[in-house]
């Protein structure tokens, strides 16, 4: 995953129980309410794309996460984050608000990689805003800034909490990400039409298939993200034309498509497995193929020859005459 | 035209040797004779009286096979016959590998080993079988056990203690029981849900099959609440859904490549296609294929975890097979890192593993 959409998805991470990751927002009782959710400003005059929106129905605290990609903060962003009416951000939302007390707030939270920190608490003091920033690495995460409002959140990160590695790839791939890093989510998308055993795919299919999470994102970004995966599938085409080819759109074809050459499905059980290797291989031309583990085989040969030599095979014959559990099977 | 009634007398009578019961996952969609009739090209499909039951009578290489489908229980349908096991496997396994609907239950191993409330495998067979996922000079790389006797999870568990949990994996397990109540049955089970039975009750071998259906099920349908759904908000934006679900190794992975490699080999067990592409020395993010069930799955792997998703489409019964096959071929102490999905699948509360063993 492009280090980019590590933040983002770090503040999901926070909110879902399951993962690796620890869910020390969950456990505070955040809820994952919105991605990518547009929230007017107080005074009218903008808006504010929040990140990341949790909400806590306990205490009526709505924790917006901005994920800061590097190291820049953009001040008038910053403050317009610190300007935001909790109202608005309830019908943005759309979430229920179940207890009347106490008052809604929203607590803005940047999130970024460890290496950014600083520079990050030091773009949001000059912008004159106090917000906590949750930094993460490969090994922990960890608050540094102003604590949280919300003291039960404050004493969750009471220290650095240890992480496995990076967070789940829950958006892996967004309208700004470079072309190729699309390549993998298509080819997947192909294999996948290819095993129901389609003769041909669309893009809009494909794009559904490649990027799950689509529904995040508006129009604009959507025809983005399909013209990216018509690229990637072109390129597909082109590196593997034993397996697939390009179709462009044309006068009579509203979308491009990619059809199946060759059909595994239709293949015998190890026809068919080497067709969809093949597939794998294209994708990675010049690694050499790992076939066994070394001096494995022979030893095996080994192996099946003292089988042979032995007389176990009459015993177990009588075996399975007299115990079901043999015709288990 | 079979009824519930000539079930139980034939299984009582078993004139034929064991009762074998084959239960597979079904995703019906439409009339479930004409799906059988597509399941079984050629074959003769019945319905009965019972409009759950079907009789189905197929050749397969010269060789009569019948089942009777039992499909009251949602979802999990019981193929049972009374012919001779390897014809009517293959015609099965024919039919699981042609199709996308159809699956084996593929039990994880603490499911094998608590096949009734209150008793324990008399014969058991544990074999782990790492030798394509990991290096010939692990420590264990193969461990096959097959024990017969009252203690024979005794000693099996005896070999976990000393270090080697990581190196049982339950493959099928066989009991003895007798309950007042229901009568006696001698009841072998595989981890791909084969039944084989012979006693006096057709009833408890039913019952047995519906607790061990009952357990899978929670957990493939726990594995399906996780699923990655995204819903658009109104004015923009979207809300998530689901989780990815982490899967914590007792071991490290010694040879991350070799891992790899088989694991998205597309071969069986594991049928997953995918392309790793290596994110740093010891970890890596894949898009895979189930090739199972013709599904994406996307799977991140680190030094001792793997972290899978499941997206719109798929299903449950793809973790299920990861996980049951990793037990077998690479971790037998593996687990999960959400407390519920854990639970479900090692039957156990987090930091308890298994069940207790009554006092002799």
């Amino acid at each position: 995953m492009e280090h980019r959409l590590l933040p983002l998805n770090a503040f999901i991470a926070l909110c879902q129980y399951g993962d690796l990751w620890p869910a020390t927002l969950a456990d505070v009782g955040y809820r994952l309410v919105g991605l990518e959710v547009p929230v007017p400003v107080r005074d009218g005059t903008g808006s504010v794309v929040i990140d990341a929106l949790a909400f806590r129905e306990e205490v009526n605290v709505n924790l917006a996460g901005e994920a800061k990609s590097g190291a820049n903060v953009h001040e008038d962003q910053a403050r317009r984050y610190a300007e935001m009416d909790p109202q608005n951000v309830v019908y943005a939302s759309s979430v229920d608000v179940v207890m009347e007390e106490p008052a809604l707030t929203v607590e803005p939270v940047y999130v970024c990689q460890a290496e950014y920190v600083d520079r990050i608490s030091l773009g949001l003091e000059r912008a004159g805003v106090d917000f906590p920033v949750v930094s993460f690495s490969d090994s922990e995460l960890r608050r540094e800034g102003s604590p949280f409002g919300d003291s039960d959140l404050e004493a969750a990160f009471g220290g650095p909490i240890p992480v496995p590695g990076p967070p789940p790839r829950y958006v892996a791939v967004d309208e700004e990400s470079a072309d190729s890093e699309f390549d993998d989510h298509v080819r997947a998308a192909l294999v996948a039409e290819l095993s129901h055993a389609k003769p041909v795919a669309t893009i809009s299919v494909l794009a559904e298939r490649a990027i799950p999470h689509l529904a995040l994102f508006g129009q604009r970004a959507r025809k983005q993200l399909a013209r990216k995966v018509e690229d990637s599938a072109r390129r597909i085409a082109e590196a593997d034309p034993d397996s697939f080819v390009f179709g462009p759109r044309t006068g009579t074809r509203s979308e491009a498509i990619v059809e199946f050459v060759r059909q595994p499905e239709e293949a015998d059980r190890r026809g068919r497995t080497q067709i969809y290797q093949a597939v794998a291989r294209a994708a990675r031309p010049g690694r050499p193929r790992r076939a066994e583990i070394p001096g494995q085989t022979a030893f095996d040969h080994v192996l099946d020859e003292l089988e042979a030599a032995s007389d176990d095979t009459v015993e177990e014959e009588l075996q399975r005459e007299t115990t079901p559990e043999e015709d288990a099977r | 035209m079979t009824t519930r009634q000539e079930l139980r007398d034939r299984f009582v009578e078993s004139p034929g040797g064991p009762w074998k019961t084959f239960v597979l996952e079904v995703h019906e969609n439409g009339e479930p004779g004409t799906l059988l009739s597509e399941i079984f090209p050629g074959a003769d499909v019945t319905s009965a009286r019972d409009v759950f039951l079907y009789d189905v009578a197929t050749v397969r290489d010269d060789t009569d096979v019948s089942f009777i489908v039992d499909r009251l229980s949602h979802r999990f349908w019981s193929f049972h016959t009374q012919d001779s096991a390897e014809p009517a496997r293959r015609v099965l396994k024919e039919a699981v590998e042609g199709r996308r609907d159809l699956d084996w239950m593929w039990l994880p191993s603490q499911h094998l080993r608590d096949l009734w409330p209150g008793t324990f495998p008399t014969w058991l067979k544990s074999a782990f079988r790492g030798r394509r996922l990991l290096p010939e000079n692990e420590r264990i790389q193969e461990l096959e056990v097959q024990l017969r006797g009252g203690a024979a999870e005794d000693l099996v568990d005896l070999i976990g203690r000393f270090g080697y949990r990581g190196s049982i994996s339950f493959d099928r397990v066989a009991l003895n029981i007798e309950d007042p109540r229901l009568g006696d049955l001698q009841e072998g089970v595989n981890r791909q849900g084969r039944f084989v039975a012979r006693g006096n009750s057709f009833e408890f071998h039913q019952q047995l099959i519906r607790g061990v259906v009952a357990r899978y099920r929670r957990f493939v349908e726990l594995a399906e609440q996780r699923i990655l759904r995204w819903t658009p908000l109104e004015e923009g934006g979207a809300r998530m859904q689901g989780s990815a679900i982490g899967i914590r190794f007792s071991r490290q992975i010694p040879d991350l490549e070799l891992f790899l490699d088989e694991l998205f080999s597309s071969r069986e067990p594991f049928r997953l296609w995918g392309v790793p592409r290596m994110t740093s020395a010891d970890t890596a993010e894949v898009e895979a294929v189930d090739l199972h069930v013709g599904e994406q799955i996307r799977l991140d792997v680190g030094p001792d975890w793997v972290r899978v998703y499941l997206f719109k489409g798929g299903c449950g019964n793809s973790l299920a097979r990861l996980v049951v096959n990793l037990q077998h071929h690479f971790d037998g102490d593996l687990s999960l890192a959400d407390p519920e999905l854990n639970e479900a699948l090692r039957l156990a509360p987090e930091g308890q593993d298994g069940r207790p063993r009554p006092e002799p």
